[in-house]
């Protein structure tokens, strides 16, 4: 119990963050034609920030639903090499919490949880105590978004949509220090802009992302 | 599709993805690995255009998506990117009416 509330604790200093990227999301989402239930409860059980804000931009462009689901796994994918770094730390006698641990498994939780490993300080506990610290202020951003949403009479007309591609451009920003992932994201972002107006809904989105990913994999 | 059955196969997927690398997976296909590793610039850029018009009169968006972006490129958090990137679009707006 110890290590799980010190893991808790450890997570505190990312709380303005995540609350605030929560916020964003609802926000997004709301804009996007979610109801509240509906983005209160995919934060809940999909618990995933980046493809959650990403699937509210995608409701936008009035994408499939095969399309958000195909775009969740794509952008997912990175926490199966998250699971393989973690997996080399977990103790055999920890395999009825994998679940748990897949359940809280974020940037954030896996940041701190390997850290806490890599420093002799790791624990199970540890890592959930994170997990959940997590989880609890990217709901909490949540429900503050929601209520924030509801308070702007027509965010479209007012212009707040652009709130999507800003969004994503501070996402992106940070990740294009990496020269192979400035090629990918230029190629993306032009081929989106050709595609996206041009092909059906959600189509053209995918196929500029794919556009990118094999070019920077030349 | 029902919406409430989008977000359960959304975190279905997701769950999967965080799983299976916690049964200890070996990563068969380094090349593989590095192109997922690119997914989420690719499409981080491709919902910037989405949000884009390649129009002369649009250009106040695009330069608060810029803002934004570059305020996020010198570690600001992402709020206060959005909100600079709000500030200088409804700023603009303010001035130019």
């Amino acid at each position: 119990m110890r290590a799980l509330g010190r893991g808790f604790l450890a997570a505190l200093p990312l709380w303005p963050g995540i609350v605030a990227f929560g916020l964003v999301y609802a926000v997004v989402a709301g804009v996007a034609g979610l109801s509240a239930w509906q983005i209160q409860l995919m934060s809940a059980l999909v618990f995933a920030g980046a493809s959650q804000v990403t699937a509210a931009g995608l409701v936008a462009q009035g994408a499939p639903a095969g399309v958000l689901i195909a775009s969740t796994a794509l952008i997912n994918l990175r926490h199966v090499l998250y699971g393989l770094s973690l997996s080399a730390h977990l103790p055999r006698n920890t395999r009825r919490l994998r679940p748990l641990v897949a359940f809280l498994l974020t940037d954030e939780s896996y940041s701190l949880g390997v850290r806490a490993y890599l420093e002799g300080q790791g624990a199970i506990g540890y890592y959930l105590g994170a997990g959940i610290s997590t989880f609890v202020s990217w709901n909490l951003g949540t429900a503050l978004g929601v209520v924030a949403g509801r308070m702007l009479a027509d965010p479209k007309r007012l212009g707040l949509d652009l709130v999507f591609p800003l969004t994503f451009a501070a996402l992106l920003a940070p990740l294009l220090r990496d020269a192979r992932a400035r090629g990918a994201a230029a190629v993306a972002f032009a081929a989106g802009l050709v595609l996206i107006p041009a092909l059906p809904r959600g189509i053209g989105l995918v196929a500029a992302a794919l556009l990118g990913v094999v070019w920077g994999s030349r | 599709m029902n919406v409430l059955l989008t977000i359960v196969a959304m975190a279905a997927v997701t769950f999967a993805c965080r799983f299976v690398g916690l049964l200890g997976l070996p990563a068969r296909n380094t090349r593989t690995m590095s192109a997922i590793g690119l997914v989420p610039a690719a499409v981080f850029a491709a919902l910037v255009s989405g949000g884009l018009e390649f129009r002369p009169d649009t250009w106040l968006r695009w330069l608060a998506v810029a803002s934004g972006g570059l305020a996020s490129w010198k570690d600001a958090p992402l709020w206060v990117s959005v909100g600079l990137g709000l500030a200088v679009y409804f700023g603009g707006t303010a001035l130019l009416n």
